[in-house]
């Protein structure tokens, strides 16, 4: 089956464009990333529980969020500043796993309207070196990520 | 003259590594990008005069800046987000010049340390594409950047 995220990588460049269409309108599709207790139901590792430690949703705000196993171990924390916040339309981020080895990303993300119930996701992910976005994709990241997406579908279609 | 300040862009790419070597010792050259006050004399150039109009130097923090011609004129604004700041080490930020095509960019300055007197700064500068990034190299960006340094130089020695 063909995964609805779509994750274009163009050889010998650094960063990666990701695509994805949502049933849904794009106010929701918005809110799924900038409200913490929605976030932590879908941008969790599996068998993980997520806590949104700070969540500035604002220009020049910062996030941070830490995940546990089920033993209440840390297992990963992240963080990152907002450059750009515009509702339902944009959001420029840095964002970082700690003590990790991918280095510091650099993530556009466009919220596009594509009817009044259905909208796109378009995320420009730019990673340190071209040598961090191709071990990046060596990992099942696409299927990972498209997991999240279908999570947040369903979670986002209560609120319609 | 040859510039003191090297700039490294690889043909193709979105990012450029830009180093210069400073008779400062590191905990100087990073006072001269932590300070406010220097930082606003560093940005100063004969045709416009720098103001920080916000200044969060720490992990997260931001800044905001705005430079203005002989006439009160706004020539240059600029703004950003700090992503990492470690005194005399490390800082990661975001950079954005205002009303200009350039996209944002996400900068990253290594401050070394090479003897008690002597120092180098390594930043490497990624663009949204390397579009932008060629676009920027049009501009006198080389020159712009490697005075401004050698203005730090002198302001810093002083200290």
């Amino acid at each position: 089956m063909e995964l609805k995220t779509k994750v274009h990588a163009e050889e010998g460049k650094q960063d990666l464009l990701i695509t994805r269409e949502f049933d849904l309108p794009v106010e929701l599709l918005f809110k799924a990333h900038v409200d913490p207790e929605i976030i932590v139901q879908w941008k969790i590792m599996p068998n993980t529980t997520a806590r949104i430690i700070k969540f500035g949703g604002k220009k020049h705000g910062s996030f941070e969020m830490e995940s546990t196993d089920a033993q209440g171990k840390v297992v990963s924390r992240v963080n990152g500043v907002i450059h750009e916040f515009i509702p339902n339309k944009r959001i420029i981020r840095t964002f970082q796993v700690e003590n990790g080895p991918m280095g510091v990303m650099f993530e556009i993300y466009d919220f596009e309207k594509l009817s009044d119930n259905t909208s796109k996701l378009n995320m420009h992910v730019i990673y340190e070196s071209g040598a961090i976005r191709d071990q990046v994709l060596k990992m099942p990241m696409d299927k990972g990520m498209g997991m999240a997406f279908e999570r947040m579908e369903e979670i986002m279609k209560k609120y319609k | 003259m040859e510039l003191k300040t090297k700039i490294n862009a690889e043909e193709g790419k979105q990012d450029l590594y830009i180093t210069r070597e400073f008779d400062l010792p590191v905990e100087l050259l990073f006072k001269a990008h932590s300070d406010p006050s220097i930082i606003e004399q560093v940005m100063t150039n004969p045709y416009a005069t720098a103001k920080i109009l916000k200044f969060e130097g720490k992990k997260h923090g931001s800044y905001q800046t705005q430079s203005t011609d002989a006439q009160g004129k706004v020539v240059f604004s600029s703004n950003g987000a700090y992503h990492e700041f470690i005194p005399n080490k490390k800082i990661v930020r975001t950079f954005e010049m205002e009303n200009a095509p350039l996209g944002v960019q996400l900068e990253v300055y290594e401050f070394e340390k090479l003897t008690d007197s002597t120092s180098r700064l390594n930043i490497h500068v990624i663009y949204e594409s390397g579009a932008l990034r060629d676009q920027v190299l049009k501009m006198p960006f080389a020159q712009g950047l490697s005075m401004a340094h050698d203005r730090l130089q002198e302001i810093m020695k002083k200290k």
